[in-house]
């Protein structure tokens, strides 16, 4: 690019998006606050820096090419195994069968163990577009869910066997599709929105479990009974797995923060202000 | 280095080894960014890294004082940071590099003396 102008806020945003997932997956590995301000700053770098070597060669600035540019670098979770995590998968690791002169990107994924998870897991998170859009997976699954919904409760209501059967199976297929949305979600770099629909989606399972328990106790079908109180069980039991799971997120980054406290006065990038940059190297500032 | 029968941890294990000095000896020759260390080091046959593993040891050397870095403004994207080695830095370097010949001398010598015996 000729001039200094800024990319455009779509870019840009995508960008941030991938940045603050890595940043959030050091912070979940317990990465100081230094160490993550670092690594963000060098990965930001480096995806301008793509950007501007590929608009040297004569590409233009769109969406895709960003996109293409942060497909082909390490992908966040990649992040979450640092270089004194010895035990785990190493990124480093290159399949023996990948001769070294292979392009970069082939040998930036760590070894598969399950095929076909692994490529049911990349067709999942792929994208569907790669503007900012609106998952649809988010919204069959809203729309599942609401529609299991109200046939469950019509079949407790009206004491009708089919209909409640179909209305569970159709809220649970609601669960799984916001769920499977959730994921694609997360993993677009944020190309894809709509986690609040996926949420509700997902809520709509204890909605129902609820209504299920209230239901059958007001009209005292003995399946309604069965089922609301087997639904109601599980719906304790994964809000009390939650419950754990947030209370040790939340220990973990307490932790986290503890450590980067102590760790901030060896943050130079905090003390050293851009003002002071001085020149900038030979090659660079030719360029 | 390394044919199809060796076993991957071991070489992955033996790179994860030498990467601190391997980033040491490139920063030696001259103040670099981050990108351009894992370019370099990614160019190197048998050495392919990564920036997920680069950035991460870049942050830790620098955390203890054995890197230094400045910023220098960038025309479209964010400021660049350049490493440089510090003191600390260069004794490290200077050290790993000796552990590094030695070692490199006794396992030569030991295949050496295995190949002798193979022949005779």
């Amino acid at each position: 690019m000729e001039t200094n102008e800024p990319y455009p806020l779509e870019i840009t945003k995508v960008i941030n998006a991938f940045v603050d997932r890595i940043e959030q997956v050091l912070l979940e590995s317990g990465t100081p606050r230094a160490e993550r301000t670092s690594v963000c700053a060098e990965v930001e770098s480096q995806i301008y820096t793509m950007i501007e070597r590929r608009l040297e060669a004569g590409a233009e600035l769109h969406l895709e090419l960003v996109a293409s540019i942060i497909e082909s670098m390490d992908q966040p979770d990649s992040y979450a195994k640092s270089d004194s995590n010895a035990t785990t998968v190493d990124p480093i690791l290159v399949p023996e069968s990948i001769p070294s002169s292979q392009p970069r990107a082939s040998t930036s994924r760590p070894v598969e163990k399950q095929p076909f998870f692994a490529s049911l897991r990349k067709k999942l998170s792929r994208p569907a577009r790669t503007k900012p859009g609106l998952d649809w997976v988010a919204m069959a699954g809203l729309i599942a869910s609401c529609a299991g919904a109200l046939l469950a409760i019509t079949g407790m209501v009206g004491r009708s066997e089919f209909f409640l059967v179909a209305g569970f199976f159709w809220v649970f297929a609601g669960v799984v599709a916001s769920s499977v949305s959730f994921w694609r979600i997360r993993h677009s770099n944020g190309l894809l929105t709509g986690q609040r629909i996926a949420s509700v989606g997902i809520l709509m399972l204890p909605i129902v479990f609820s209504n299920a328990v209230l239901i059958s106790i007001l009209f005292a079908t003995p399946i309604g009974l069965v089922i609301g109180a087997i639904m109601l069980v599980t719906a304790l039991v994964y809000a009390n797995y939650r419950l754990v799971l947030y209370a040790l997120r939340w220990l973990d980054s307490y932790s986290a923060r503890e450590a980067s406290a102590s760790n901030v006065n060896a943050d130079d990038s905090l003390r050293q202000p851009e003002s002071d940059a001085g020149q900038m190297p030979g090659a660079i500032a030719s360029a | 280095m390394g044919g199809a029968t060796v076993d991957a941890t071991w070489l992955s294990q033996m790179r994860k080894g030498i990467l601190e000095l391997c980033v040491l000896a490139v920063v030696t020759r001259e103040e670099t960014y981050g990108y351009a260390i894992v370019e370099k080091l990614g160019q190197i046959p048998g050495m392919e890294v990564t920036e997920s593993t680069i950035y991460p040891l870049l942050a830790r050397l620098c955390s203890e004082g054995l890197l230094k870095h400045r910023m220098a403004k960038s025309p479209n994207g964010p400021s660049r940071r350049y490493y440089s080695l510090s003191v600390a830095g260069k004794k490290r370097l200077s050290e790993l590099s000796s552990a590094w010949g030695t070692i490199v001398d006794s396992v030569s010598s030991l295949l050496a003396q295995r190949e002798s015996s193979v022949v005779a």
